[in-house]
C-alpha cells in the first residue's frame, strides 16, 4: 500500500501542476472577474497541497500489496473487456457487443456454457426489446444489420 | 378555502379513468427509466412524449409528470441493490442503501426509499397546492451571488463525506472540481481541457462518471471477491423483514421532514435539483445524526434522506416552471416543451386560463404517489431476489446495462468509454481509500460554483463585497462556514484526550 | 486464454446464426441503386442537441406533423446525438457525404460554433434542404423597471457605462450579437453577464439581478400577459403580428439591429439532385400545410418562413459572414 500510496500521490501532484499551469496559460483574470484559468490554478494549487500531505500521511504505512489475489485479474478483465465493447460495436453493433461482453463477464466469473449462452442470448432478446424497440435508442448497427 | 374547491374539482379530473390510468402508465414507465442505470427522467419523457400526440393535454402532462417522479422511486432501486445509480439524483442513495443490503437489509432499504419518496412527495404536492405562486416569487430572491454562496455550501458538505483520510477525500473532491471545469466555458465560449475532442465540449456528464465510480468499480470487487452471491446475510423474506422497523422508523422520520423542505427549496431554484438536493439532504443528515459515524456503513436515515429529498424536488421543480414559465431542470425544460405543444403557456396566468389542467395535474400527483408507494412495496419481495442471482449472471447484465445506459443518455460510445474509464479509477480508488463521493459532488457543484461566481463578479465590477452585503448570501456562506467550522472544533475537543493517552 | 478464445469463437458462431435466421428483408433493400422511388426506408432526422430543446422541439413537431399529413411514405426518426454545442451531431452528419437519409436541424450554433473555432465542419459541409422559421429576439426589462423606452435606456446606458446589466446565454451566442449590435450602432456598452440558459437570464431578471434580458417571442408574451417583464423592442423588420404595440429597432431609428436566429434543415454533402428535389417539397408542404401552423409555428410563436433550397443556402452564407463581422468587432474572436 504504501508504494501504491505514493504512486499515487506522485501522480496527483503531476496532474496539479498540469492543471495550474494550463489554467495560468487561460487567462487567470480578465477585466473585472476572474477568467476561465482562475478556478482551474487554485485547483492544481491545493491539489498539489493535498498531495504533499498524503505522501507525509503514507510514511507510517506498511508496505501490503494493493490488489487482494484475483483483484487484477477482475480489474482488467471487466475494463478491458468493456474497452474491447466500444471497439466490436462499430463491428458487430452495440447491441451483440454488450451481448458478448454479457457473456465474457459470466464465463470469466465461473458460468457454465450453457449458462453463458442463455445469458448472452437473452440479453440480445431483452436489450432488443427495452433500448431499441421501447425507448428507441439507437443503437450503433453493425454487420448484420442490428 | 377557493384552493380547496379547485383542488377537489382537480381530483374530479385526476380520478377519471384515463387519467388514472395515464397516471399508472407513467409511473411504470417512470419506475422502470429511473431504475436503469444512466437514462434518467427527462430522456425518459422527451422519448414518450410523441406517444401522447393527440391524447388530451392533461392526460398527456399527468402521464409525463409522473415519469419524472416516477424515475425518483425507481433511481433508488438500483442504487440500493447493485451499487449503480439509476439516475444522478440517486446517487447518494447508493452511500447508505447499497450497504443495508450487504447487510441483508435492502427490503428495510427499498421500503424505506418508497416511503421517505411518498412522504417527500406528498408533503411537497401539499405546499405546491397552497403556496406556489408565493414560493415562486421566493426563488426570484437567488441571483448569482446567493447561488455562489448555496454552491459553497453544498461543497463545504464534503467534508462529511471524506473517509478515513481527509487529505484523500479533499484530494478526491478537487479532482471533481477539475473535472467540471472540463467544456466550453461558458463566459468567454472557448474550451477548456478539451484535448482537441468536440465529445468534451459540453463537459464531463456527472451520471456518466457515477455509474463507472459506482456502478463498475462495484461489479470490479464483487468479481474479486470470488462471492458466490451478492447477498451476505441470510434473511427470511417475511414481510416484517421486508419493512423498515420501527427502530428505522424513529431514527428516519426527523431527516424525511428535514429532507422534504431541503428538497423542495432546492428543486424550486432553476438549475440545482433533485441532485443536488439528494447530497445536501445527505450530509445535512449526517451531521445532525447522533451516530454520524454509522453513515456510509448502512445507516438507514442515509436512504431517508436523499429519497425524501429528491422526490420533493422534482416537485418543487414543477413551481418556477408552472408560476414562472421558467423550467428549473432538464426534465421540465423538456415538460415545458410539451406544454407549448399543446398551447398551454406556463407562467402565472396558466392557473387562470388553465385551471382544470393545473389542478388535475396536482391532484394526479398525490395519486400518482400513493400508486408509487403501493407498487414499490408491492414488488420490494421480487426486487429483494435480485440478490439471489448468481453473481456471474448478475455482474454480466448489470456491466451490459450499465454501458447501454450510459450509451443511451447521449447516444455516444465516447460516454461509454467515460464509463469505463473511470469504473477502472473507481476500482482503484477503492483499494487506495480515496472516498468516490465527494469527487460526484464536487463535479455536480463546480460548473455552477464558477459561473456563479464569475456572474456575480461581473455584476458587481470585480468587488467582493456583492458576497456579503446581501443578506440572503452572506447568512447562506456564514451556514457553510459553520459547516466546516464546528465539526472539526467538535472533533478536536473530542480527541485531546485520546492524544494525550 | 484458451477459455476465454474458445468462448469468443462460440459466441460469435451462434450470434452469426442469430444473425442470418433474422428475416434479411431489411439489409437486402438499402444497397440498389437510389432508383426513382426516394425515400424506401425511414429517415434519420438527426437532432445534435438534447431531448427537450428547441432545436429537438422543432424535430419532433415535424415528424409527427409528416406522418399526419402523410407528406412522406417513410417515417422521419428523430435521434438527438448532443454535445459540443452541435458539432458532434453536424460532424456525424456531414460525414455521411452522399446519404440522403440522414438530415439535422440548423439553429444557431450551426454557425457560431465553427466560427469560435470548436468544430470540424462548417456550413460548406452540408447541402441545404429549406428554411422553415426565424426567431427574432426581444430586448426586456422588468415591468417596474425605469426605462419605459428604449430611448429612456440608451440615455441611462450613455450615463454610466457598463452600468446596466445585460443576461444574456454563453459569450458566443445570439444574444451577445444582440448586444453588440445595439452598442454599437447606439455608442453605449452594456455590462453582459452570460447564463447557463435563456430561462436562467429571464430569472436573473424577473428577480432584478440584471437590468436587461433577451427573449424570444414566446417567453416575451408570456411575461408580458404575466405583467412581469415587457420588451421594449424587438428584432424584426417589421413590428410583430402577436406584439402589434412593441416597436422594431428599425423604426427607432437602429436600423443595424435587426437579427433573427434562423430555423432550417441541412443533408450532408452530394446527395442524389432527385432526392434533395423530394425533400425540399416536402418541406414545401409542410410549412403549407395548417397542422404545421397548429402545431409547431403558433404555440412557439416563431416567425414562419420558409425558404428553398437555393435560396436557403444563400442565406446561410450572409449569416454567416453577418456573426463572423460582429464577433470579429467585438473582439471575441482572436
Amino acid at each position: 500500500m504504501k508504494r501504491a500510496n505514493q504512486a499515487a500521490a506522485f501522480c496527483l501532484l503531476a496532474l496539479a501542476v498540469y492543471i495550474s499551469v494550463t489554467g495560468l496559460a487561460m487567462g487567470y483574470y480578465e477585466k473585472s472577474a476572474p477568467g476561465p484559468g482562475f478556478l482551474p490554478f487554485w485547483i492544481g494549487v491545493f491539489l498539489g497541497l493535498f498531495s504533499l500531505g498524503i505522501l507525509w500521511e503514507s510514511r507510517g504505512s506498511k508496505d501490503e500489496p494493493l490488489f487482494p489475489p484475483g483483484a487484477f485479474r477482475a480489474l482488467v478483465a471487466i475494463t478491458g473487456a468493456g474497452a474491447l465493447t466500444i471497439w466490436l460495436s462499430s463491428i458487430l453493433g452495440l447491441l451483440l457487443a454488450l451481448a458478448l461482453l454479457a457473456g465474457f463477464v459470466a464465463r470469466f466469473l465461473g458460468a457454465s456454457w450453457s449458462q453463458t449462452a442463455i445469458t448472452a442470448a437473452t440479453i440480445t432478446v431483452t436489450f432488443y426489446f427495452l433500448f431499441v424497440r421501447f425507448l428507441m435508442v439507437s443503437f450503433p448497427t453493425g454487420i448484420f444489420g442490428i | 378555502m377557493e384552493t380547496l374547491s379547485l383542488l377537489l374539482s382537480g381530483f374530479s379530473v385526476a380520478l377519471q379513468p384515463v387519467n388514472l390510468f395515464a397516471c399508472l402508465i407513467g409511473v411504470i414507465a417512470g419506475t422502470l427509466i429511473g431504475a436503469l442505470p444512466g437514462l434518467g427522467p427527462s430522456t425518459g419523457v422527451a422519448v414518450l412524449l410523441p406517444l401522447t400526440f393527440g391524447v388530451n393535454p392533461t392526460t398527456a402532462i399527468v402521464m409525463l409528470a409522473g415519469i419524472y417522479y416516477g424515475a425518483m422511486y425507481g433511481g433508488a432501486i438500483a442504487s440500493i441493490l447493485i451499487n449503480t445509480p439509476g439516475d444522478s439524483a440517486a446517487v447518494t442513495t447508493c452511500l447508505d442503501g447499497y450497504p443495508l443490503a450487504q447487510k441483508g437489509r435492502a427490503g428495510a432499504a427499498l421500503g424505506m426509499a418508497a416511503f421517505a419518496s411518498f412522504i417527500g412527495g406528498t408533503i411537497s404536492v401539499i405546499v405546491f397546492t397552497f403556496l406556489a405562486p408565493a414560493l415562486a416569487q421566493a426563488t426570484l430572491w437567488f441571483g448569482p451571488p446567493e447561488y455562489f454562496a448555496l454552491m459553497v455550501m453544498g461543497l463545504s458538505t464534503v467534508s462529511g463525506l471524506t473517509g478515513k483520510s481527509p487529505f484523500k477525500g479533499m484530494a478526491s473532491m478537487l479532482i471533481g472540481l477539475a473535472l467540471s471545469c472540463v467544456g466550453t466555458d461558458l463566459v468567454t465560449g472557448l474550451p477548456r481541457f478539451c484535448f482537441g475532442r468536440p465529445e468534451l465540449y459540453s463537459g464531463v456528464e456527472f451520471i456518466t462518471v457515477a455509474l463507472g465510480l459506482f456502478g463498475i468499480a462495484e461489479l470490479i470487487s464483487l468479481a474479486a471477491s470470488d462471492a458466490p452471491k451478492l447477498k451476505r446475510a441470510e434473511v427470511r423474506l417475511n414481510l416484517r423483514n421486508l419493512l423498515p422497523n420501527r427502530e428505522d422508523w424513529a431514527l428516519s422520520w426527523p431527516h424525511i421532514l428535514r429532507g422534504t423542505g431541503i428538497g423542495f427549496f432546492t428543486g424550486m431554484l432553476p438549475g440545482a435539483g433533485g441532485t443536488i438536493a439528494s447530497f445536501i439532504s445527505y450530509s445535512t443528515a449526517k451531521r445532525l445524526s447522533r451516530h454520524p459515524e454509522k453513515f456510509g456503513e448502512g445507516a438507514i436515515e442515509g436512504v431517508a434522506a436523499p429519497e425524501s429529498a429528491n422526490n420533493a424536488a422534482s416537485v418543487g421543480a414543477f413551481v418556477p416552471l408552472l408560476a414562472l414559465g421558467v423550467p428549473g431542470s432538464a426534465t421540465t425544460a423538456v415538460l415545458m416543451g410539451a406544454l407549448m405543444m399543446y398551447n398551454l403557456r406556463p407562467g402565472p396566468l396558466i392557473f387562470e386560463r388553465n385551471p382544470e389542467f393545473v389542478w388535475g395535474l396536482i391532484s394526479s400527483m398525490y395519486v400518482g404517489n400513493v400508486m408509487l408507494m403501493l407498487l414499490l412495496l408491492l414488488f420490494i419481495p421480487l426486487f429483494v431476489k435480485v440478490l439471489d442471482i448468481p453473481t456471474h449472471t448478475l455482474v454480466s447484465w448489470v456491466v451490459a446495462f450499465i454501458l447501454a445506459g450510459s450509451y443511451g443518455l447521449n447516444n455516444s460510445l465516447f460516454d461509454v468509454g467515460i464509463t469505463v474509464a473511470f469504473g477502472f479509477l473507481g476500482y482503484l480508488m477503492k483499494r487506495l481509500d480515496y472516498p468516490a463521493a465527494p469527487l460526484v459532488l464536487a463535479l455536480v457543484l463546480g460548473n455552477m460554483m464558477e459561473n456563479s461566481l464569475r456572474q456575480s463578479l461581473l455584476l458587481s465590477h470585480g468587488s467582493l463585497s456583492i458576497f456579503f452585503t446581501r443578506p440572503l448570501s452572506l447568512v447562506i456562506l456564514l451556514i457553510a462556514v459553520a459547516a466546516v467550522v464546528v465539526p472539526v472544533l467538535h472533533s478536536v475537543a473530542k480527541k485531546k484526550p485520546v492524544l494525550q493517552q | 486464454m484458451r477459455k476465454v478464445l474458445a468462448f469468443f469463437l462460440v459466441v460469435v458462431l451462434s450470434l452469426g446464426m442469430f444473425g442470418c435466421s433474422k428475416p434479411a428483408g431489411q439489409s437486402a433493400g438499402g444497397d440498389e441503386p437510389a432508383g426513382t422511388k426516394y425515400p424506401e426506408k425511414p429517415i434519420t432526422f438527426l437532432v445534435p442537441f438534447s431531448a427537450g430543446g428547441g432545436s429537438d422541439i422543432m424535430a419532433r413537431a415535424i415528424a409527427g406533423v409528416m406522418q399526419k399529413e402523410s407528406i412522406l411514405p417513410q417515417p422521419l426518426v428523430v435521434e438527438n446525438k448532443p454535445g459540443g454545442s452541435g458539432s458532434i451531431g453536424w460532424s456525424y452528419v456531414a460525414g455521411k457525404i452522399g446519404d440522403p437519409y440522414i438530415i439535422s436541424t440548423v439553429s444557431s450554433s450551426f454557425w457560431t460554433t465553427p466560427l469560435a473555432g470548436n468544430s470540424p465542419v462548417s456550413y460548406k459541409d452540408f447541402t441545404p434542404v429549406a428554411a422553415l422559421a426565424m426567431d427574432p429576439f426581444l430586448l426586456m426589462v422588468k415591468e417596474d423597471s425605469p426605462y419605459k423606452t428604449l430611448e429612456d435606456l440608451i440615455e441611462a446606458a450613455k450615463e454610466k457605462p457598463e452600468g446596466l446589466a445585460v443576461a444574456g446565454t454563453s459569450g458566443l451566442s445570439d444574444d451577445r450579437v444582440c448586444t453588440g449590435l445595439l452598442e454599437k450602432q447606439a455608442g453605449v456598452k452594456f455590462n453582459f453577464v452570460p447564463f447557463e440558459g435563456g430561462g436562467d437570464a429571464m430569472t436573473a431578471l424577473l428577480g432584478g439581478h440584471v437590468q436587461l434580458c433577451w427573449a424570444s417571442p414566446g417567453e416575451a408574451l408570456n411575461q408580458l400577459e404575466a405583467k412581469k417583464a415587457r420588451p421594449l423592442a424587438v428584432t424584426t423588420e417589421e413590428r410583430l403580428e402577436k406584439l402589434p404595440d412593441v416597436p422594431t429597432f428599425k423604426e427607432l431609428g437602429y436600423d443595424q439591429v435587426v437579427f433573427y436566429q434562423f430555423r432550417g434543415i441541412v443533408a450532408p454533402k452530394n446527395i442524389p439532385e432527385d432526392a434533395l428535389k423530394v425533400l425540399e417539397e416536402a418541406f414545401r408542404k409542410l410549412s403549407e400545410s395548417t397542422t404545421w401552423q397548429k402545431e409547431y409555428i403558433e404555440p412557439n410563436m416563431v416567425t414562419a418562413r420558409y425558404l428553398p433550397a437555393k435560396e436557403f443556402g444563400e442565406a446561410i452564407v450572409k449569416q454567416n459572414e453577418l456573426y463572423a463581422e460582429i464577433f470579429k468587432d467585438l473582439g471575441l474572436l482572436k
